[in-house]
């Protein structure tokens, strides 16, 4: 008899062809969520199996965390031998209402799920007097899973993971991170879809400060399991933000900051080969992330902009953001985007046509090469 | 990097770090019965009456060692902030450790006033006399504030409060006062009295306080009774005896050419919250229309640590004491410049003339 851990995918199921493909990714991607930890990862037919582990929880806690599994749990490994399970049945200890749950996926077992359920059931009534079956509102579920390998397994904990799909073996999304609440938790549900990424973020030293800085790398610390990130970019945006405040209506001053970051941001999936740009942008949720706003912002791309929170009430993305643990980092006092450029009234619908006027009266392409050239990588493996 | 935040800390000293590294090997517990444990406890009883002498406090007054200044501060409040009809006057001025421990209290609903300040950031002594009513049994004031650099003629504050009720106890915040006042506990007439180590030149994680009258003091730390069981854990020997070093080696300083040399390179428009009656230490400027945050990282970049009233942003607090003293769109600009021993006056002017670059640059830049 064996401790292991059961792990259950769902969406991979219906990968037809591309089923093995699937497996394979989150296999390994389980395995580096694992890493440093003792453990063995089996594949068992729709399965995967942890076993030969110490640290139960931790290993527990990692899978969690893991995009593609849906459920986790803790087991005992049987043989498929009708008497081995009734004996190791027969020495559980409950109380109150529960229920058997058998699930046959080895046919070649002789006797049916429900005729066996029940037959658990009588063992575990005979041997716990305070237990009572209740199969609608059971305190406890004993499942008892025989598989096609020859092994039952038996457990009583069900614990559900954020399901979705694996990460991809290559990182190709661009997450922008500000220092706010709503682009971790944009890179979140990226990545829920399977989406590698690495990060982008821009800094406007001296008018922010280098805490604000320090923050946005813990932020991007905090997701870097859950997004698969290496690298975080730090583009400077000072001097463009000097010469839209000086030299362009101040009204537009952030529709034009945010068309030059989609320009970078352009730049660099060209540069290092990212396939798509993602935001935390949330319809009207600020006077930039109006339909006109954007439009605008959204001429200059040329990749896909992923925007996953675009429905999101910013009550939901809190919450979000709670449960993946990056918020308590996102309300701490230091903006990246220094306010003194900030207009009072901002252009809620603005022009493309009147942005690229605005633009016409710099010299943008030095400044946008100025930006580039001087990038920041920062691995966020080697901090 | 010339610093010129020193009111926020200062390097620990040779000979203090020496005491301290010195003091380290000898680690038995004082509390223990062996010879080498007595030894420990004769020097911390050294060290306390060194510290008594030191500031001449009041015959069967003591000093109590804490892991810090903002202990120290809590302690004394906690200590006399006991009855919710009694008053408790604070000064509006007063570090956070004073201030925000007495807003919790306030919060649990005692009757903490606090008093208004002057332009100076000193407490405004006209308002402290208007507070002051039969209720009235505690006072906490600032020495020195750690802002402006302002002082309180905490001698004049002892005596208009005791003259109305003698009963009153007077604290004192002496933390930014060691080393550029002289101190004399008795004269002040204070009951309590709060020092800091890493402010002189000293180790960090060692506070001490002032106890006029022992038996009235109600203790925050229980434990093992240390400290005549005034502040229980185990003492921290090294630390007080290189506080002590760090004492036997302040010098008082006069800043003022330093402050002068300052102000003569400035041309911006700016408000020196700092007057004449401020130590010489410390210089508060606040900058119209400017963020004090952005300033500090353009001087950062040449060279020189200063610190600032508030940061660069809407979301953080303004700065508490400097928004008393200041119009709104000066409180943003305040820039908190304050000296030690290795600053010299030519550092001054250079200074000087970098923060009113710096301040131009912000203007030019940002402007409309």
């Amino acid at each position: 008899m064996n401790e292991v851990i059961l792990i259950r995918f769902n969406e991979i199921h219906l990968k037809g062809g591309n089923k093995k493909y699937f497996t394979k990714l989150l296999f390994n991607n389980i395995k580096d969520a694992l890493a440093g930890l003792n453990f063995k990862l089996e594949n068992i037919q729709n399965r995967l199996l942890v076993r030969d582990f110490q640290d139960k929880d931790e290993i527990i806690t990692r899978l969690k965390c893991v995009f593609g599994v849906h459920s986790i749990s803790p087991a005992v490994e049987l043989n498929n031998d009708e008497q081995e399970i009734k004996n190791y049945v027969a020495g559980l200890k409950i109380d109150g209402g529960f229920k058997c749950n058998v699930n046959r996926a080895d046919k070649s077992f002789p006797i049916k799920s429900n005729d066996f359920a029940a037959e658990l059931g009588e063992i575990l009534l005979e041997k716990n007097k305070n237990a009572k079956v209740d199969i609608h509102n059971p305190q406890t579920t004993i499942s008892v899973d025989i598989r096609e390998n020859g092994k039952t397994y038996v457990f009583s904990e069900l614990i559900y993971a954020y399901s979705g799909l694996p990460l991809g073996e290559y990182r190709d999304g661009l997450l922008l991170l500000s220092g706010g609440i709503d682009s971790p938790v944009a890179g979140f549900c990226m990545a829920k879809r399977g989406l590698r990424q690495d990060i982008l973020h821009f800094d406007s030293f001296p008018y922010t400060s280098k805490l604000a800085k320090e923050k946005v790398i813990t932020l991007a610390q905090k997701i870097k399991t859950f997004i698969g990130a290496r690298y975080m970019y730090v583009c400077s945006m000072t001097k463009m933000q000097e010469e839209f405040h000086v030299n362009c209506k101040t009204e537009y001053a952030i529709n034009l900051l945010r068309r030059a970051m989609i320009r970078v941001a352009n730049a660099i999936c060209k540069k290092f080969k990212y396939k798509t740009i993602v935001t935390g942008e949330s319809l009207g949720q600020v006077a930039s992330q109006t339909i006109e706003s954007l439009t605008s912002t959204n001429a200059v791309a040329e990749f896909p902009v992923m925007r996953p929170l675009i429905s999101f009430n910013k009550d939901e993305i809190i919450a979000l953001a709670k449960e993946i643990g990056t918020y308590e980092t996102s309300i701490l006092p230091y903006e990246d985007c220094c306010t003194v450029f900030l207009p009072r009234n901002p252009v809620i619908k603005p022009k493309i046509a009147e942005a690229q006027l605005e633009e016409s009266k710099i010299d943008y392409d030095a400044l946008l090469k100025l930006v580039i050239d001087n990038i920041e990588v920062i691995d966020l493996n080697n901090i | 990097m010339l610093n010129f935040d020193n009111a926020s800390t200062t390097k620990i000293s040779k000979l203090a770090l020496e005491t301290y590294n010195k003091a380290s090997e000898n680690f038995y517990n004082p509390s223990a019965l062996y010879g080498a444990a007595l030894e420990v406890k004769k020097q911390i009883e050294g060290a306390r009456a060194f510290f008594v002498r030191y500031f001449k406090g009041k015959p069967n007054s003591t000093f109590i060692f804490t892991g810090s200044a903002t202990e120290s501060n809590n302690a004394v409040l906690y200590s006399n902030i006991t009855r919710k009809d009694k008053k408790y006057l604070i000064s509006a001025g007063e570090h956070s450790s004073v201030y925000e421990a007495a807003k919790h209290f306030k919060e649990l609903g005692y009757n903490v006033v606090f008093v208004p300040l002057n332009k100076n950031g000193g407490v405004n002594m006209a308002a402290l006399e208007r507070e002051l009513d039969e209720s009235v049994v505690f006072v906490s004031v600032i020495h020195v504030s750690n802002e402006t650099g302002a002082i309180n003629d905490i001698n004049a504050i002892t005596n208009l409060v005791k003259g109305y009720n003698k009963n009153i106890i007077v604290h004192s915040d002496g933390v930014q006062a060691v080393g550029k006042l002289e101190i004399n506990l008795k004269d002040l007439g204070v009951d309590y009295y709060t020092i800091s180590a890493h402010k002189i030149n000293g180790p960090k994680g060692i506070g001490a306080l002032y106890i006029a009258e022992p038996n009235k003091f109600k203790p925050l730390i229980f434990g093992g009774g240390q400290e005549m069981g005034l502040r229980s854990g185990t003492e921290n020997l090294p630390a007080i005896l290189a506080f002590k070093t760090a004492l036997e080696h302040v010098k008082l300083t006069d800043f003022s050419a330093h402050k002068q040399a300052i102000l003569s390179a400035l041309s911006a428009d700016y408000i020196c919250v700092s007057d004449e009656q401020c130590a010489s230490n410390i210089i508060s400027l606040c900058f119209k229309g400017v963020q004090g945050e952005t300033i500090e990282h353009i001087l950062e970049n040449e060279g020189y640590l200063i610190g600032t009233g508030s940061a660069c942003n809407s979301k953080a607090k303004q700065n508490r004491v400097i928004s008393q003293l200041v119009p709104k769109d000066y409180v943003e600009g305040a820039v908190r410049l304050s000296f030690g021993p290795e600053i010299s006056v030519e550092d001054c002017f250079n200074l000087g003339r970098a923060l009113n670059e710096a301040v131009k640059l912000y203007r030019e830049k940002t402007k409309r």
